[in-house]
């Protein structure tokens, strides 16, 4: 992991814990559309950025600086439209192509592979603009 | 009879001259050891943040397992939260420095020598900066160490204090400012973290019994009691970091009006940080851990 600021932990720490909270709601939101694999694998999303807040360190550490600034913009793009799509969706399609995104996020979180983390951040936040 | 009476007047007020002198060197420590006391006795009250910190993050992972899992996952849950479990000794070490440093400085107000625990030298010699405790706080508490060392070693009587304060400041500024994060923002947060992880918990429950009035009256109920423990933590919390801000700026206000005190300005000025230390600290009293 890069030398990170305090500022910068923080920042990360805080988007993780608000993407967080934003995939619990929606999983909470939509639960009943939702296949068990699909409900499973928001919620096993949820248990890896909750790590990230507590230890920053899981997707963090293989990550430069640059794609960690990368990182916590695609967070915050992330939550937004989450948030969005929880308070105003009533297109069940674009409920289960955001939902498909963001599990494919948390698997490729589990993989432990930087590159595939970096690549499925950018995936969610195209498919939650589309 | 004239000139009598003027020797009478200059004896007299050279008398009072003298008695405000007096006055003047008891009152400026008894304003420091007043300050001193009520900071190291408010740094006492650290430990129970510490130890939940691990605490708090074993509960979230006990939390995010399934509602209808019968197991015990204990070692799971602590396993997960090691980084956590080994940043204490860091803290409560680090904290006992700070402690350690402001009793030297009430010995030195009461015309004492200086002496220390001794885990002190070994624990700032070892002790490593890490992301969650960064250098500027390892070089604080090795700073403080090596002013106890010195202290004790050379027999610092009260004229050294002046010295003492200016020296150290740097230092109980960079160790307050860290330990007050940790607690008051990075601790608050991952309390937020369980909150979010617990209500999820119970959401899933209500979920599963959802057409059960009694069990989702108990459920909510729990969850509320839940909700307000940890609520009380992050006030008990945010209070603790205000207390170390208090520390800290009581003791730049030493530092920086050292060698030039003025007996009556002092006690005006270190009296309002003594009183908030013990306000905030009473406060926060009352959070369960």
């Amino acid at each position: 992991m890069p030398d990170l600021t305090v500022q910068q932990a923080d920042e990360l720490a805080n988007q993780a814990l608000s993407a967080k909270v934003a995939v619990g709601e929606f999983r909470n939101r939509f639960f009943d559309i939702f296949t068990p694999d699909q409900r499973d694998g928001l919620r096993t999303l949820a248990i890896e950025l909750g790590d990230e807040v507590d230890h920053l360190t899981a997707v963090a550490i293989k990550l430069s600086l640059a794609d960690l600034q990368g990182t916590m913009a695609n967070l915050r793009d992330i939550t937004n439209g989450v948030n969005n799509v929880v308070a105003h969706m009533s297109d069940v399609r674009k409920v289960i192509t955001v939902a498909t995104a963001l599990v494919g996020l948390g698997a490729a979180v589990a993989s432990g592979s930087s590159s595939a983390v970096l690549s499925a951040l950018k995936d969610t936040v195209t498919s939650i603009k589309e | 009879m004239r000139v009598f009476s003027t020797t009478a007047a200059h004896r007299r007020a050279g008398a009072l001259t003298a008695l405000l002198l007096v006055l003047g060197s008891c009152a400026t420590p008894d304003a420091v050891r007043q300050f001193v006391t009520t900071a190291r006795d408010a740094t006492v009250r650290f430990s129970p943040f510490v130890q939940d910190i691990a605490d708090s993050c074993v509960r979230r992972k006990l939390a995010e397992r399934p509602v209808t899992e019968i197991a015990d996952t204990a070692g799971l849950a602590t396993g997960a939260c090691k980084e956590n479990f080994d940043l204490a000794p860091d803290l409560l070490g680090s904290m006992n420095v700070l402690a350690g440093y402001l009793n030297a400085l009430n010995s030195l107000a009461s015309n004492g020598t200086v002496s220390y625990d001794k885990e002190i030298d070994g624990f700032a010699d070892k002790v490593q900066s890490t992301a969650k405790f960064p250098a500027p706080a390892t070089d604080a508490v090795k700073g403080l160490a090596k002013f106890l060392v010195d202290a004790a070693a050379s027999g610092y009587q009260r004229k050294k204090l002046v010295d003492a304060l200016k020296k150290a400041d740097p230092h109980v500024t960079a160790l307050t400012d860290t330990l007050g994060h940790i607690i008051g923002v990075e601790y608050v947060r991952d309390l937020d973290n369980e909150a979010d992880s617990l209500q999820n918990r119970y959401i899933d429950a209500m979920r599963s019994d959802q057409h059960n009035g009694a069990v989702a009256l108990l459920l909510q109920r729990e969850w509320m009691r839940d909700l307000a423990t940890l609520q009380k933590r992050r006030a008990a919390a945010i209070g603790y970091q205000k207390v170390l801000e208090k520390v800290r700026d009581g003791h730049k206000q030493l530092a920086s009006q050292a060698g030039q005190w003025s007996a009556s300005e002092l006690a005006k000025e270190l009296v309002p940080y003594t009183a908030s230390i013990q306000t905030l600290v009473t406060s926060f009293q009352a959070a369960s851990f």
